[in-house]
């Protein structure tokens, strides 16, 4: 229950402001189309650089939890889905805008969200210590397992392709080796003056997912003009018929939880596995459900914010994101000298725990603020997108240099983002190479930890092999590989 | 207008793949250059099994890049990258939002409708300055407007 006694730091003056404005914040971006979860984190770190590092962590999980849960607001109002986690959402979401029933599905939205997210974070504050307990037997050649486990999974899970996701993921690895070496000292792959620093995450970061942002909404000018009249409908009526949906609630919340624990896996498949249950579980509704069915809404929405709290179970004691939003998080804890791992709660207890209590707390105000501010969605969902794209190049700029008042982390962060951009167009996804960047040095420190210890030994593949641990990781990242290629073949021979 | 299909996808792959050996090869033998060479050969292998992927089993992919609209952006881009330091941030940041703003504008452009992006621009631009200026107290290059954060 080491939990209940860093509530307190939750509530000082600073950390709740924080906590208002990353959530008041974080539905804004969630409702404008376009902007998804990952983006707005990423946009923010470099924000969080200039604050304490509790206070940077409640702000970008503030910001994660209520994007997913205002990424609902255009998939009702605009069959848009804000975020890829409200896919789902624009099934049943969209066809009871279109019944005029706009206010009682944002109502259902974000109740469900805050029931799935509650839940998600209670298996957070629980399950993570336990999990911490016994990762801390890993040494040198477990932590470059658990590095390149990390990119593995994110690259088979994220993109359509496991090529393609291993070959971003290793791309990501190779760009990270970029720059001075920390343990021997040479300077590596410094073809200009612009890269002496090596790849600054912030501007990793910043680049490969808010730049190709910014192609995106000028390529595919969004179109805003038909958005619902709002009905009126008292709230307490919407907040008695969600609960009354139990089974709505548990399937969803469930489904998003045990999903959540699965590294890579994100919330669109949570959102999509629970609707997919919940149409299955309710023949007597089987021809109502994407025709404004609010057992829809609620088991999307309850699911997809039920995944934030196990996503970051991995994310805190192994470095493996459980979603690609929480593989920007990682970048959030390393600028603050946080290094994942197993002894995270001794070495950083009250950072931890503020940012895993702020989120519960976050859950609170999420649904207040998102009931409130549901009624002026339609203002949001009216930005045009040109201003929107001008305002992402903007802060970009501005917030990569404000991290070491460098305009060379701003050459790379821009050179990144139009790399990405074509990239993406390729099939390449953002997600591994922002992981490679990140763990990439993690497995490099530990790989030459291990062949310093293996040099005395049998030699660093045996090191490497050797030990149960090990095995298994091994075991888990071929897994997760031929789990991929199977999904890939499955999915082609279905198209044909 | 450029359609992308497979056979570009696995050309740039292998172009990626062949550039990253390259570099991490010719650097010599240091222990420095071991993880690199390790992945320069990963993307390599890889490189070479999406090639015989796609001669075998003819995979499909069809993307497009409408370059007209893009081509824009990656001007203002390169434009930054060449003067913003030396024209200062907000000067310059100032011009790519305020032509963004315009060129990509669904509306005519009207005299009504140019003053207002100016306007907007303007009023982001000093919202920007509090909070990185003001707020955060970070000193970009200044030049000609905001000299005074210089």
């Amino acid at each position: 229950m080491e939990f209940l006694n860093y509530f307190g730091e939750v509530f000082t003056l600073v950390n709740i402001l924080t906590l208002i404005f990353g959530t008041i914040g974080g539905i804004i971006l969630g409702a404008a189309p376009g902007l998804s979860p990952t983006m707005a984190v990423a946009l923010l770190i470099p924000f969080t650089f200039h604050m304490e590092a509790d206070q940077g962590l409640v702000m970008l999980g503030a910001v994660y939890t209520s994007t997913i849960a205002g990424g609902a607001i255009s998939a009702i109002l605009l069959k848009i889905p804000g975020a890829p986690a409200n896919i789902a959402t624009v099934m049943d979401g969209y066809p009871m805008a279109q019944n005029n029933r706009v206010k009682e599905a944002l109502h259902y939205c974000f109740i469900s969200s805050f029931v799935g997210g509650v839940i998600g974070i209670l298996i957070l504050i629980f399950f993570t210590p336990v999990l911490a307990k016994f990762a801390l037997k890993f040494g040198p050649s477990e932590m470059f397992w658990i590095a390149i486990l990390g990119v593995t999974v994110i690259a088979t899970f994220d993109s359509g392709s496991v090529a393609k996701g291993i070959f971003a993921g290793a791309i990501g690895m190779w760009i990270a080796t970029i720059g001075t070496d920390a343990i021997i000292g040479v300077e590596r792959f410094v073809v200009s003056p612009v890269l002496d620093g090596g790849i600054n995450i912030i501007a990793a970061l910043v680049g490969l997912f808010a730049i190709p942002q910014v192609f995106s909404l000028i390529e595919n000018k969004l179109n805003q003009s038909d958005i619902f009249v709002m009905e009126k409908r008292r709230l307490v009526d919407s907040i008695k018929y969600n609960f009354s949906r139990i089974k709505a609630l548990t399937v969803g919340s469930i489904t998003g939880s045990i999903i959540g624990l699965i590294p890579g896996v994100g919330g669109q498949i949570a959102g999509l596995v629970a609707y997919d249950q919940i149409k299955k579980l309710s023949p007597d509704k089987a021809d109502k459900f994407g025709k404004g069915e609010p057992d829809g809404i609620i088991a999307a929405e309850s699911s997809n914010n039920a995944i934030v709290g196990p996503s970051l179970v991995p994310l805190l004691i192994l470095s493996i994101p459980g979603s690609p939003t929480a593989a920007v998080l990682l970048g959030g804890l390393l600028i603050h000298g946080i290094f994942p791992g197993p002894e995270i709660f001794e070495l950083h207890p009250k950072v931890v725990w503020t940012f895993i209590d702020s989120l519960l707390v976050g859950q609170f105000l999420m649904v207040v603020f998102g009931l409130y501010m549901s009624g002026f969605a339609k203002y949001v969902l009216r930005t045009p997108a040109h201003y929107m794209a001008g305002v992402i190049v903007v802060l970009s700029i501005f917030g990569t240099y404000s991290v070491q008042n460098s305009f060379a982390d701003v050459i790379i962060m821009l050179s990144l983002g139009v790399f990405m951009f074509f990239i993406s167009k390729l099939g390449f996804s953002a997600a591994p190479i922002v992981l490679g960047i990140m763990l990439g040095p993690i497995a490099e420190a530990n790989f030459i930890t291990a062949k310093l210890i293996a040099d005395t030994q049998d030699g660093i593949l045996m090191y490497l092999i050797n030990g149960p641990i090990n095995q298994v990781m091994i075991a888990i990242c071929f897994l997760s590989i031929f789990y991929g290629l199977y999904g890939e073949i499955k999915k082609k021979k279905r198209s044909k | 207008m450029i359609k992308i299909n497979n056979t570009l996808v696995v050309v740039t792959s292998f172009i990626i793949a062949c550039t990253l050996l390259y570099l991490s090869f010719r650097s010599g033998n240091s222990a420095a250059y071991l993880l690199p060479k390790t992945y320069a050969v990963v993307l390599g292998c890889l490189s070479i099994i999406m090639i015989f992927f796609h001669f075998k089993r003819k995979t499909f992919f069809e993307n497009q890049i409408h370059i007209k609209k893009i081509l824009p952006i990656i001007f203002f881009i390169t434009f930054f990258i060449s003067v913003g330091e030396d024209l200062g941030f907000y000067f310059s940041t100032t011009l790519i939002f305020f032509f963004i703003a315009i060129f990509y504008s669904p509306e005519t452009k009207t005299l009504k409708n140019i003053i207002q992006s100016v306007v907007l621009c303007t009023l982001i631009m000093c919202f920007i300055y509090v909070i990185f200026s003001m707020m955060l107290q970070v000193q970009v290059p200044g030049f000609i407007l905001f000299n005074l954060t210089n």
